[in-house]
């Protein structure tokens, strides 16, 4: 699965130049490539997005000797800020994981690919002529 | 749903959707709630704002600059500027400041400004009103014009201006300061007249408000005789700042008062405070417009009734607002060189009111604390002098009662005749709203604050009073500490205070030459004796303020036999000054305690002056104990209540954080002052002036049988004792647990916004209000610095808080542990950029080009 990983370098390197709504973007082009099913799809963006979210947060918190994260986590009433990077990572994850859906979702219907190949020559076939294949859903 | 049912297009079309609704909910406001994803995504939001704790060397290009500057940070993020020229220096202090300090230097200025609902919305709309009704925005721009014609301050506001927006030019929203995530606002490029605005603030905190309202209520409940005698204008036992026998110029002699105010002047009764001339033309038309309390009826008979109360503003500052400064002579030091010390009490809060900083060009070097928005320092030393501030407490806020022809408010009367007042129509922007046009209208003496039964203020300002405060009229006195850091002695000093005008203070002085002084200073209207005490006839021409004192009249002292000055801001001068400046002196306690140590002190060292800053020793409760627990030797109490009175007859008077003597004493003596006075003055509707402490302890201990003690409110008659006995019993039911003095009294440090999770909410440390430590829950010694003026003067100092205004910086409440435990940093002056040695955290090298 090539999606997990190209979602999370592209919410990470994206991260620094567009918005913050750029993942939505990146998800949506990822799941409409890569992924097979409709699961796989939310799955692999949630975890892309989501770790890549949680990593920038977990690295700035360390650097940061957890001063800001202790104070925002008092602002939301949680209980520790050791949550932070976490729930960062969850609020990532939903944006590329419905955004991976959505683009799957999209090209399920207008360029269905097949289920059989699982390997990344099939994917990139898959990609080339997908013209003969079903639907999946 | 069935899937062989719905289209294919359906699923794509359904997520899609979901994806674009999600998207714009994490990118929407819901109440005070930040944009979510915005806030939080680590690419632009708060996380980058997670300061690395190990900042590194820079060199930063920041057009604008004339030559290079070097900016040597210390471990404490301390910055020491180092430029070629004044332009450059004061270029760089903008941009080092706003570097640290830009929300909170922007928000300030806005406050003041009256244009906080144009970023926070429409909840500050009443805020706003009533800083534009006050006349601060007008004031700040007659003062920018006044800054405007002298080159020195208008250079340096403008260096400054330009050196914080070449910092704000540079950021995108991903640095914005955290609070600015928060409330979701950009920061707005920085002008002079924010600068200026930073100065109205001062003004405000330090010589806003005063008494003249609840002064006036209780003139008209109580009569002269009881002001007179329950609000002397000398109390018997304070030292006051300028030493006693000090000889005056001969000048020309105190104006004195109308024939209408002449009984006010004394403290008169209240139907002296209300004539008002006849108007000439009232009687042909309408009634004239005027507030109740001074109505008269048409045969021009006083009222039968005491007239209506006058509500008091709910928004006034603190009147605890106090400092202590002193300076001893080297014949009375240790070493034989001069030592300075200075501790301005004011709201503690985060990021702190001061910013540390050392600022150095050819021919000025100084340290010292700095107001973040403004150039220059206001507290410090050079390497000839030091000096420090205490408020001067005089009174230039007063309130005019006017007389309206109309409810148009077109003319009012002034001198028998009717003149035309003036309109300023201010308009108010609002975040997500309407512009809103508010139209102030202007007396000659000032502003209207409130029209007649105007909201919201109805029950707290005053309607149809026209106020005169002095921070309206145009000064500069950025001037003053502009010349002040270049000053190398007494001369240059006591020159360099001419342009500070408001507030007034006490300046403390002291060089490495040897000289010490001590300055009453500020612009000060001639008065006669009370003029302002209580709410003035505003159609009485000799009401108004006559012209202003010279400087040579004012109290000031140089290098006095005694070997040593300060300031608590206590009364000003001795009875044999004749000039009248005022009623609001404050605190017989801690003057007399502050006054004791230093009339004991013959070989001070730089140790003994850091622990008279930090004196806990409560000088009132030393003289009232006592006097209370003799009173109480007879009460029946239960076996526990009298071992606690038997603890707090060994208790030393020290407000130590760990002791719960001082908490039961503190809130015997509120209960037992509230008792005293609660049945005369009745509950909060109405705010009158209370006897204060002072007269009240001089009560307890000269007047035991006076009639204030009785309950008026019952059939019985209550004693002295009887009063100290029951209200000693509901102190201890309230203190069930002995809380100690810490948590009795809790120190805050809170966040500008009131966010909590952004203040330090509980500060364990002693002091008290009548300490010369005067630490109260939220207000004390924001600033305590010592220097011993050796041939290079040497400086310790801390405030509570830390250089960044960054919650996400390890500098951010830094100061406050140290603070808190009575600790002092020394203050590293350094004579070139490369002196640091391991004291340097960091440089950044300014290049213009």
């Amino acid at each position: 699965m090539m999606a997990l990983p190209i979602l999370f370098a592209a919410s990470l390197l994206g991260g620094c130049i567009f918005p913050w709504w750029w993942p939505a973007v990146a998800g949506y082009a990822v799941g409409f490539w890569l992924p097979r099913r409709g699961g796989a799809a939310f799955a692999s963006g949630f975890a892309g997005t989501g770790l890549a979210w949680a990593a920038a947060a977990a690295f700035l918190d360390w650097r940061n000797h957890q001063i800001l994260s202790g104070r925002i986590a008092m602002l939301f009433h949680l209980p520790s800020g050791l949550l932070l990077p976490a729930l960062t990572g969850v609020l990532g994850g939903i944006v590329g994981g419905l955004a991976a859906w959505a683009g799957f979702a999209l090209r399920a219907y207008v360029k269905p690919r097949p289920l059989s190949a699982d390997t990344a020559a099939g994917e990139a076939a898959a990609g080339a002529s997908a013209a003969a294949e079903t639907p999946i859903s | 749903m069935n899937p062989k049912s719905s289209p294919g297009w359906i699923k794509p079309v359904v997520l899609s959707g979901v994806l674009v609704l999600v998207l714009i909910l994490l990118d929407s406001r819901f109440g005070p709630l930040p944009r979510i994803a915005r806030f939080f995504n680590p690419f632009s939001g708060f996380w980058l704002n997670a300061e690395s704790a190990h900042p590194k060397d820079g060199k930063l290009r920041t057009p604008g600059l004339h030559e290079t500057v070097t900016v040597v940070y210390d471990k404490r993020q301390v910055p020491h500027i180092f430029a070629q020229n004044a332009h450059d220096l004061f270029f760089a202090q903008g941009y080092v400041t706003a570097r640290d300090r830009l929300w909170q230097m922007e928000i300030q200025s806005l406050a003041a400004a009256g244009r906080l609902a144009e970023v926070l919305g429409p909840g500050l709309v009443e805020h706003d009103r009533f800083q534009r009704r006050l006349g601060i925005l007008q004031a700040a721009e007659k003062g920018l014009e006044a800054m405007k014609k002298n080159e020195e301050s208008w250079g340096a506001a403008k260096a400054y201006a330009d050196g914080v927006n070449a910092w704000i030019q540079d950021l995108e929203p991903g640095d914005y300061p955290l609070e600015y995530k928060l409330l979701d606002y950009a920061p707005r490029p920085w002008t002079p007249l924010n600068t200026v605005l930073m100065n109205k603030n001062l003004q405000w905190t330090l010589s806003g408000g005063g008494d003249d309202l609840p002064m006036t209520n209780t003139l008209s409940k109580f009569g002269r005789d009881f002001v007179g005698r329950y609000f002397p204008l000398r109390p018997p036992d304070v030292t006051p700042v300028i030493p006693p026998g000090t000889l005056w110029d001969s000048l020309a002699p105190a104006p004195s008062a109308p024939a209408a105010d002449s009984a006010a002047a004394a403290g008169g009764p209240w139907t002296g405070l209300l004539q008002v001339p006849d108007p000439a033309g009232a009687a042909r038309g309408k009634p004239p417009l005027a507030p109740d309390s001074s109505r008269i009826d048409t045969a021009g008979r006083a009222p039968k009734a005491p007239p209506a109360p006058l509500p008091v503003p709910a928004k006034r500052p603190d009147p605890g607002n106090g400092s202590n400064n002193f300076v001893v002579s080297g014949s009375r030091t240790l070493k034989g060189h001069p030592i300075l010390a200075n501790d301005p009490h004011l709201d503690l809060g985060l990021p702190s009111i001061w910013y540390e900083i050392q600022l150095s060009a050819p021919g000025l070097s100084a340290y010292g604390v700095s107001l973040p928005g403004a150039p220059a320092i206001l507290i410090g030393f050079n390497r000839k002098i030091a000096w420090g501030e205490t408020n001067g407490s005089d009174d230039v806020f007063d309130w005019y009662r006017m007389t309206f022809k109309d409810s148009t408010l077109s003319e009012y009367l002034f001198g028998g005749k009717w003149k035309p007042t003036s309109r300023i129509v201010e308009a108010i922007k609002v975040r997500d709203g309407e512009t809103l046009l508010d139209t102030v209208v202007y007396t000659h003496q000032g502003p209207l604050v409130l029209r007649s039964q105007e909201r919201p203020w109805s029950r707290n300002t005053p309607s149809l009073h026209a106020l005169r405060w002095l921070a309206l009229d145009p000064s500069d006195e950025l001037l003053t500490f502009l010349r002040i850091m270049k000053a190398d002695g007494y001369d240059q000093f006591a020159a360099a205070l001419d342009p500070f005008h408001c507030p007034s203070q006490n300046f403390a002085f002291a060089s490495v030459s040897g000289d010490i002084a001590m300055f009453h200073h500020g612009l000060f209207p001639r008065k006669w004796k009370g003029q302002g005490r209580f709410t003035l006839d505003g159609s009485e021409p000799g009401n108004d303020w006559s012209g202003w004192l010279p400087r040579r009249a004012e109290p000031d002292a140089r290098n006095p036999a005694q070997g040593w000055l300060f300031s608590a801001n206590q009364l000003p001068a001795d009875s044999t000054y004749p000039y009248y400046l005022g009623a609001q002196f404050l605190n017989g306690a801690r003057t007399k305690r502050l006054g004791r140590i230093l009339s004991g002190i013959d070989s001070l060292t730089r140790d003994g002056a850091f622990r008279i800053l930090l004196d806990d020793y409560d000088q009132h409760a030393a003289e009232v104990l006592p006097v209370l627990l003799e009173r109480t030797s007879k009460a029946r109490f239960s076996k526990e209540d009298s071992a606690a009175r038997r603890s707090l007859a060994a208790w030393d008077f020290r407000h130590q954080a760990d002791k719960s003597a001082p908490a039961l004493f503190d809130r015997w003596w509120s209960n037992l002052y509230r008792s005293i006075w609660l049945d005369e003055f009745g509950g909060d509707s109405v705010r009158y002036q209370w006897p204060g402490k002072d007269r009240t302890k001089r009560m307890i201990l000269e007047e035991p049988d006076a009639e204030w003690f009785d309950d008026i409110t019952t059939p019985s008659r209550e004693t002295l004792a009887f009063l100290a006995a029951r209200s000693f019993r509901e102190a201890r039911d309230a203190l069930r647990a002995a809380p100690d003095w810490a948590h009795y009294r809790p120190v805050q440090i809170r966040h500008l916004a009131r966010i909590d999770a952004f203040g330090s909410l509980d500060v364990s440390t002693g002091g008290c209000a009548d300490c010369v430590n005067a630490l109260k829950a939220t207000h004390g010694p924001s600033w305590r610095m010592v220097v011993e003026l050796d041939r290079e003067p040497r400086g310790y100092g801390i405030y509570p808080g830390g250089q960044s205004g960054n919650p996400g910086s390890s500098h951010y409440a830094e100061f406050i542990g140290d603070w808190a435990a009575g600790r002092y940093y020394t203050l590293n002056f350094l004579t070139d950029p490369g002196m640091a040695g391991g004291e340097t955290s960091y440089r950044l090298q300014l290049r213009g080009k």
